[in-house]
């Protein structure tokens, strides 16, 4: 393999790729779910039969990362139709073959069956995917996520030769702020702003991050991109990279998703021998390269400066952030984090325009967010929306409405530090101001959806325990916070609590968003709020009269 | 050759090492025996209280061997609110320690597991490594085996 030394190498190799790639491929899904019912099992007889027919060099087969409709899983697409097969055995692979492939005809049983029961044939047609605006997830079908190849074919890297060659590290700058991107953590910072801070803050040692962390329970979509889609935040990462100033760059991952690791790693050491990384990029005078970090299982190492303290091998405490983290990080250097699903977006919006990607979204919240949604909707798994959809299209159109038909209860953003919604709110804009503004702040963009079975007491029990074991323990008010919440939440799950319990919760509430140090301890304040707020009758029932 | 030595030098040239190389131990042995957390004292020039306060910090690391028997449950929000929970009393029972013990001896381990992106099909537990959800989960009692139940470490009550 030879380095791609210039923009003219660039385009000769992705038109080369792009000829040789075949028109005629079936896409076996192999993200988390598809994974554990054996996708690769699936992928091999496929293989195998095709082979058999004489058909292997005609018709490829792909392992590809999450397709997104986890709970009808194993997910197979053939291309160029788009025909959607679900819940696929490897038993299956025969029949696909013989019939589909050979004969042109569809199998039935393995076709998506509709809320009236109507079988839909292709992605187009399945109110799912037809839904969404799948910018990010839409390429996880397409290629193989250990294939640079198939990443460049189509259209992979093209961003980074327009930034490189095209673009000051101002212009790229300029084109994100004009974007109106902001960060897909939680925060919903805008991510413009953060660059700027770290390109223009003193010293010449500068650091981009990918923060791939992921600790937030029920939230599996950045995985769904780094795994399925790995180049894609690594472009992204490199662009970043040319207009902060940064030489080096750290992709912190979580350590029990083997398969992420050697995905990352593999398209490192690939983009490394394309040219993309290292000295030189594209024969320009640029320089990057990028190391792979391990978290290892504890919650607060999300939070930025604690991910950083564990880059550096120290054990990840967050510090008071008098002075910002992309002024002063690794190593007291000038450090830029942002998630894995904000550094995917800058390829898209360095190769389509600010105008072109600001045009989708509300006012304030532009593109589209990717959203793990769970619970008890009837088709769960990975989504990708603009922003200003309404939660009712996710939930009943979208997610295909509440399982067993049963009541639709609540929506709960974000996990342990988001809020709940409650069903009057359905025609609420997804949107990162509005959400926020109801109590529900849409964190990282996993969605739980919650039906007459569910209780917020329990829920908020279950939050409770979870942050105060994730709490770093190193500043008072969420360590002892958090142990009293716990407290006061079993007496309302014993039916012992009395009213003022509900004054003394507030009043812990209050103290932990003030004095918290990170956002851990702060933010357990949303889903208590939201929870008193709309859904006090799940408490009341639980007060012992006095 | 020594393996210590052999995943030291892995790492070498690498400011913050220390964290992979005591997850590689950890991964090939299935713990850090103290043993280790001296000698990588004495190699890195590390004091052992630092190495101890990385170990202790992290959920992952664990300074004794791994129960013969592991078994995992998801406590992710969707799988806990999905059965999780009844699940989790259910393990209770039939191996007669607590979520996040272990049995006297080793035996047996009951310990939470992160979420595993598979919300879709929770809630879900993992038993010598192999992820077992809907169904799988029916006869349970058979698939953590006769000689796991309750046994008698773990009535000793640790």
């Amino acid at each position: 393999m030879q380095r791609v030394g210039s923009k003219e190498d660039y385009e000769r190799l992705k038109e080369k790729l792009k000829a040789r790639s075949a028109k005629r491929f079936i896409s076996v899904c192999n993200g988390a779910v598809c994974e554990s019912f054996k996708g690769r099992s699936i992928a091999l007889a496929l293989e195998k039969v095709l082979e058999e027919k004489g058909l292997k060099g005609e018709i490829g087969v792909k392992l590809t990362g999450c397709h997104g409709m986890c709970s009808f899983g194993p997910s197979v697409i053939i291309y160029p139709d788009e025909i959607c097969y679900l819940r696929v055995k490897e038993s299956h692979a025969p029949l696909i073959v013989e019939k589909t492939i050979l004969r042109g005809e569809l199998v039935e049983d393995l076709l998506y069956s509709g809320n009236d029961g109507n079988r839909l044939v292709y992605l187009s047609e399945i109110p799912f995917y037809r839904m969404q605006k799948r910018l990010i997830m839409g390429h996880n079908p397409l290629i193989d996520p250990t294939s640079i190849e198939d990443y460049i074919s189509t259209g992979g890297y093209s961003a980074l030769v327009k930034a490189l060659f095209e673009m000051s590290p101002a212009d790229v700058l300029e084109e994100i702020k004009r974007a109106k991107l902001r960060g897909r953590g939680g925060g919903g910072f805008p991510t413009g702003v953060k660059w700027e801070t770290t390109r223009n803050a003193k010293g010449d040692v500068k650091y981009v991050i990918v923060n791939g962390h992921e600790g937030e329970p029920g939230a599996y979509m950045d995985r769904a991109i780094l795994c399925g889609n790995p180049h894609l935040v690594l472009e992204g990462l490199i662009i970043g990279a040319y207009a902060i100033g940064a030489k080096r760059g750290f992709i912190y991952l979580r350590h029990d998703y083997p398969e992420m690791l050697r995905h990352v790693q593999k398209a490192v050491k690939d983009a490394r021998e394309y040219g993309f990384l290292g000295e030189g990029i594209l024969g320009k005078d640029f320089s990057f390269d990028v190391e792979i970090h391990l978290d290892l299982g504890i919650f607060v190492s999300g939070e930025s400066s604690a991910l950083m303290r564990s880059i550096e091998g120290r054990p990840p405490e967050p510090r008071p952030k008098y002075i910002r983290t992309s002024i002063s990080g690794v190593y007291e250097r000038p450090s830029n984090l942002n998630n894995v699903e904000t550094w995917a977006n800058v390829p898209i919006i360095v190769r389509e325009g600010s105008n072109w990607y600001s045009k989708i979204g509300t006012e304030n919240s532009k593109g589209t967010k990717l959203i793990s949604l769970s619970g008890r909707v009837r088709n769960q798994g990975v989504i990708e929306v603009p922003f200003g959809t309404t939660l009712r299209e996710i939930v009943y159109g979208i997610g295909g409405g509440i399982e067993d038909g049963k009541e639709l209860k609540a929506m709960h953003f974000g996990s342990a530090m988001g809020g709940s919604l409650p069903k009057d709110l359905l025609d609420l804009p997804l949107d990162f101001d509005e959400c926020a503004k109801m109590g529900a702040p849409i964190g990282a963009g996993g969605l739980l959806v919650l039906d007459e079975r569910d209780d917020m007491v329990e829920l908020l029990s279950y939050f409770v325990e979870f942050l105060s074991n994730e709490s770093c323990g190193k500043c008072v008010p969420c360590r002892e916070g958090l142990r009293q919440l716990k407290a006061i939440i079993k007496r309302f799950r014993e039916g012992t609590a009395s009213h003022r319990d509900f004054d003394i919760m507030r009043e812990i509430l209050d103290v932990q968003e003030k004095a918290s140090l990170c956002a851990l301890g702060r933010s357990i304040k949303n889903p208590f709020s939201s929870a008193l707020k709309y859904f006090p009758q799940d408490f009341e029932k639980r007060v012992i009269g006095e | 050759m020594d393996e210590l030595i052999d995943i030291v030098e892995k790492f070498k040239g690498r400011e913050s090492s220390l964290i992979e190389i005591l997850f590689e131990i950890q991964e090939k042995k299935g713990y850090i025996p103290r043993e280790d957390v001296f000698r990588l004292s004495e190699i890195l020039k590390i004091p052992v209280s630092s190495i101890l306060r990385l170990v202790t910090f992290y959920r992952t690391f664990r300074l004794t061997q791994r129960p013969r028997k592991e078994i995992k449950i998801c406590v992710g929000a969707p799988c806990y609110l999905k059965g999780g929970r009844e699940l989790i009393e259910k393990l209770e029972r039939i191996l007669g320690i607590k979520l996040g013990e272990e049995s006297l001896y080793g035996e047996i381990g009951l310990s939470p597991m992160e979420c595993k992106g598979r919300c879709a099909i929770g809630p879900l537990i993992e038993i010598d490594g192999k992820i077992l959800s809907g169904s799988e989960l029916d006869d349970l009692e058979e698939k953590i085996g006769e000689e796991f139940k309750g046994s008698k470490d773990a009535e000793s009550g640790i």
